[in-house]
């Protein structure tokens, strides 16, 4: 999906989540505009993109500005009419902390950390004991095979 | 200082200078005995809306944070929390 059909694009970029945030808050509040993604650039950078049309997106930037400014921090920022940008490009896909070398996830099956007594309580498709290898599971555990055949 | 509920907002991308970056709210004031219509001021605080707010109006809504030249004559300065009118609480934030 792209954004042609949304009125404007705009990005906002601030140092930190909590500033980041902070724009959000009074952008929301300031004007009709919607979130559609926030993207941790690296750095401490997070870029916040959001929608809706080209006033509501350049009054919201103006606000988070001045927001910003009496906080004694900076924001860089762009609005895009008519954005032909793919919204993937807007959105962190991975939810969690990426490994440092965040590249190397192509051979395995996304590895994820099991989550509480409630993934380990086999269920069928238990993914994650392929995830924990260190965790001495049983060694004859069915899911193991089936989560490495899918 | 009168109270008020925000019921909306205003956009507004070419304005006077002093203006730029001024979040403008529409507030409608509350428990006035006669109708008085909805005005626009501005926020200072944050507040969004469906809240229920402090406004201050006349001269002394340019001193909070605006150059003293800006043009404004209504701003919000306080976002309530708890009204209590009589002994009687008339209002709590959710």
């Amino acid at each position: 999906m792209d954004l042609w059909h949304a009125g404007a694009l705009g990005v906002v970029e601030a140092q930190g989540l909590a500033a980041s945030i902070v724009a959000v808050d009074v952008m929301t509040k300031a004007a009709d505009v919607k979130v559609i993604g926030v993207r941790r650039v690296g750095g401490g950078l997070v870029a916040v993109s959001f929608i809706g049309d080209m006033a509501s997106v350049t009054a919201a930037i103006d606000s988070a500005r001045r927001a910003a400014a009496a906080a004694g921090g900076t924001l860089t920022s762009t609005v895009i009419g008519r954005p032909a940008v793919p919204a993937s490009l807007l959105r962190d896909d991975t939810a969690g902390e990426r490994p440092a070398g965040g590249a190397a996830s192509g051979a395995r099956a996304k590895p994820r950390p099991a989550r509480g007594p409630a993934a380990r309580r086999g269920t069928p498709r238990a993914p994650v004991s392929d995830a924990a290898p260190a965790e001495a599971e049983p060694p004859a555990e069915p899911p193991t095979d089936r989560a490495r055949g899918e | 200082m009168r109270i008020a509920r925000v019921i909306g907002s205003v956009v507004s991308t070419v304005k006077t200078e002093t203006l730029t970056g001024a979040k403008l709210l529409v507030v409608a004031p509350l428990g006035e005995t006669h109708a008085v219509e909805p005005y626009v001021a501005v926020d200072t605080v944050g507040a969004g809306r469906g809240e229920v707010v402090l406004v201050t109006t006349g001269s002394a809504a340019r001193m909070v944070e605006h150059p003293s030249h800006a043009p404004v004559d209504a701003t919000i300065i306080a976002i309530v929390d708890r009204l209590e009118t009589d002994a009687w609480i008339t209002y709590i934030k959710d």
